[in-house]
């Protein structure tokens, strides 16, 4: 017994040194020279970097938000040429403390910070740098400093097109197959907050302006993290006759994908790592890509703008997606979603922001006239 | 002089598990490092380096140390009379939800009367579900390992829907309580970081509690119970009320953790905004052998690992969750230590060595004492 602990001792001391004997100068390097390498690369002798931005993430791999914004920065360090240093920090503290050693080291021309809860904690480190440039990613800011950016999307705008697309399903189950002869769509909420209620009012103003008469069902779970209940809620609406759900429930939405595969009808999902290979109708994506690829822009063209940004369809910052979905959507539908898209740039879509609003807006706005 | 080896040799015996304990567990994350393509030596020296290498970096490993030294005094309290308190996480949100509400909702007291009001209510608040563990035990015989857990699960999603629901401040859209009154905010020790004033309580808790636990009735009660429970009952001490005592001691300074954290730091109660203080708590705990004031020690060397590797992190981007590995390890290796024992007792070296020679050695041995 003795003997084999030592024996794995020994085993594991070896593969210690061999690991790091043959790694320590490349990864050491690999980490410090990672710019030089690109730059040295560039034959037309620019050996700066355009900008130097600094990143917080709170954590990689979510397959959803922070990653949307890796690929922003990743974007804008091709195609735009900047540099960048990143740090994950888990919670809020620790964002904050990384944060003001950005800002100390007085090197970045841009500070990015991915996530809402960090407002508090960016615009005290704004306040503290004047001359610091501060970005804050899906979230507006509260403050008027000259040195600060919020950026987020128009709650409304990111599942309209999606809403569009499901009113227009739930009339015809001959194309549909999963569709059903109940004119009904359904909308499940994680929490009842302004932003959830402008989510929840696009998509079901998108039905209703496709399909006036469609009877509209939105329920709240009063979690992000309770598929459990998400699911019995979906099972009900899909019981009352909705063909198609659409969620903005975070965790949740795995109850509600669930319960579209057991009832055979359609899901919308908000994220392309939550997709049913049968059931998907269309995710409706925020594109935090361009938000952070945006705020680069704004430094390197010298465009900076403080306050709060709000982009929406028109930004290329909220899209329908049909990655990874099964279902063929008929020529003539895309056309009209197109058309949709196209209102939306022109500025002739105004929207509307309280589900209890939509049906005196849907008073004016109707797609079919 | 023999006495002073006596002493030395006994200290030697108290240390030895937890210092081998720490050693094996920067082994086994070294292994990890090695295995994600770091080289450890490295890793470890530029942590420790980074960590002390400015002002506001050392400040930043005692800001991380600060929260660690509540909770691992608390599980040590706790510990010396035989309990296991897994609940500090929850015990520790309860308090800083408490203080987090009495610091955003009394207004117009002046400070010297509003802190201590908010520090106590932390206090109190944590003191209140460990007394609630203590008093299921002793009245109903509940396990305190099952009860805590499951406490800490409850007030977590208790703790989440008040920040979220009731107590939401206007117009957030992350999950969170009112900022607090400037009359309740514990003061930075140094501007621009995390470091506050709480830590002088900290420090001041541990050493009134070692002083409790080495010269006091009640701490001898402690000691008593925590090495033979039976002979305690035999003895009279009335082991229930000692239960509740160091329960609700316990819960106090898990409290005060959580009061620390939104009154110096977070300035309110924003949803997930612990690390895990609670939990970390045990592996500094472990690492002091269950002495409050060595785990004000221990507290700092998690934390210069913490605030290294988030420096590490920012600088080269290697990931700071290795650090969590290793307190992780630091438990498991404590709670064996028969792994320990044999692998310092060199046995396994010794059983390859010829009869003849062990003899021979036996003989060294008899003749050094």
């Amino acid at each position: 017994m003795k003997r084999k602990l030592a024996l794995v001792l020994a085993i594991v001391m070896v593969l210690m040194l061999s690991l790091t004997g043959c790694n320590p100068a490349t990864t050491q390097e690999d980490q410090t020279n990672d710019t030089e390498e690109t730059t040295n690369g560039d034959t037309t002798g620019t050996t700066e970097p355009t900008a130097n931005i600094a990143i917080i993430f709170s954590t990689l791999g979510d397959l959803n938000f922070n990653d949307w914004c890796w690929e922003g920065i990743n974007q804008a360090k091709e195609e735009l040429g900047i540099d960048f240093k990143y740090v994950e920090a888990a919670t809020v503290s620790e964002a904050a403390t990384q944060i003001d050693a950005f800002a100390s080291d007085e090197l970045y021309d841009l500070i990015i910070v991915v996530g809402s809860d960090r407002g508090d904690a960016m615009e005290e480190a704004a306040a503290a740098y004047p001359d610091q440039k501060f970005a804050l990613i899906d979230a507006g800011v509260k403050t008027d400093l000259e040195n600060v950016v919020g950026i987020r999307a128009d709650y409304p705008q990111w599942q309209f097109l999606s809403g569009c697309l499901a009113g227009l399903v739930t009339t015809r189950p001959e194309e549909f197959g999963l569709a059903n002869e109940d004119n009904k769509v359904g909308f499940v909420g994680g929490a009842d907050t302004p932003t959830s209620r402008g989510g929840a009012a696009g998509f079901l103003a998108g039905v209703k302006y496709m399909n006036h008469d469609c009877e509209l069902l939105y329920s709240i779970v009063g979690s992000y993290t309770d598929p459990t209940t998400a699911k019995e809620i979906a099972l009900t609406m899909f019981g009352a006759g909705a063909d198609v759900v659409s969620v903005n429930c975070g965790s949740s939405a795995n109850g509600v994908l669930a319960a579209a595969e057991e009832s055979g009808r359609y899901f919308c999902s908000t994220s392309p790592a939550l997709v049913s290979e049968t059931n998907q109708l269309c995710i409706s994506i925020t594109r935090f890509d361009n938000f952070v690829y945006k705020a680069v822009e704004m430094i390197l063209n010298d465009e900076w703008q403080s306050g709060t940004l709000v982009y929406g369809i028109a930004d290329g910052a909220c899209e329908i997606s049909f990655d990874g979905v099964n279902i063929e959507i008929p020529e003539e539908i895309q056309t009209i979603l197109e058309d949709v898209q196209q209102k939306i740039v022109d500025g002739e879509i105004e929207f509307v922001y309280d589900p209890d609003e939509i049906d005196e807006w849907a008073e004016t706005y109707n797609y079919f006239g | 002089m023999a006495n002073l080896k006596k002493n030395g040799k006994a200290i030697w015996l108290a240390v030895k598990t937890p210092i081998l304990a720490f050693v094996l567990a920067l082994i086994a994350g070294g292994i990890l490092i090695a295995i994600s393509g770091y080289n450890p030596f490295w890793v470890y020296y530029q942590v420790f380096a980074l960590a002390f290498s400015s002002a506001k970096n050392i400040a930043s490993v005692f800001a991380q140390a600060t929260p660690l030294m509540f909770t691992g005094v608390a599980y040590a309290i706790a510990a010396k009379c035989g309990l296991v308190n897994l609940g500090l996480e929850g015990q520790m949100l309860s308090g800083a939800m408490m203080s987090a509400l009495l610091g955003a909702y009394l207004k117009g007291l002046p400070m010297i009367l509003h802190l201590p009001i908010c520090v106590l209510g932390g206090a109190l608040a944590g003191a209140a579900i460990g007394g609630l563990t203590a008093w299921l035990k002793n009245r109903f015989g509940a396990r305190e390992i099952i009860t805590t857990v499951m406490l800490n699960e409850i007030i977590a999603l208790f703790v989440s829907y008040l920040c979220n629901d009731p107590f939401r401040a206007e117009g957030s859209i992350w999950g969170m309580t009112e900022t607090i009154q400037d009359s309740a905010v514990i003061g930075k020790l140094m501007k621009n970081t995390q470091l506050t004033y709480a830590i002088f309580l900290a420090i001041a808790l541990a050493i009134l509690l070692e002083i409790v636990m080495k010269r006091s009735v009640v701490g001898y009660k402690m000691q008593v119970i925590g090495k033979n429970l039976r002979a305690a009952q035999t003895a009279g001490i009335r082991v229930n009320r000692i239960f509740l005592f160091s329960f609700a001691l316990s819960g106090a300074l898990a409290g005060l953790c959580g009061a620390s954290m939104i009154l110096g730091v977070n300035f309110k109660f924003i949803d997930g905004f612990s690390d895990n203080y609670g939990w970390s708590g045990i592996s500094v705990a472990a690492l002091a052998a269950y002495d409050p004031l060595f785990s004000v020690v221990s507290a700092i060397l998690f934390g210069i690992l913490k605030a290294g590797a988030m420096i590490l992190n920012r600088t080269s981007n290697v990931p700071k969750e290795f650090v969590s590995v290793i307190q992780a390890f630091v438990v498991v290796f404590v709670a064996a230590p028969n792994m320990i024992k044999a692998i310092c007792s060199f046995q396994w070296l010794k059983k390859r060595l010829p009869a003849g020679k062990k003899q021979e050695n036996r003989k060294h041995k008899e003749a050094g004492t």
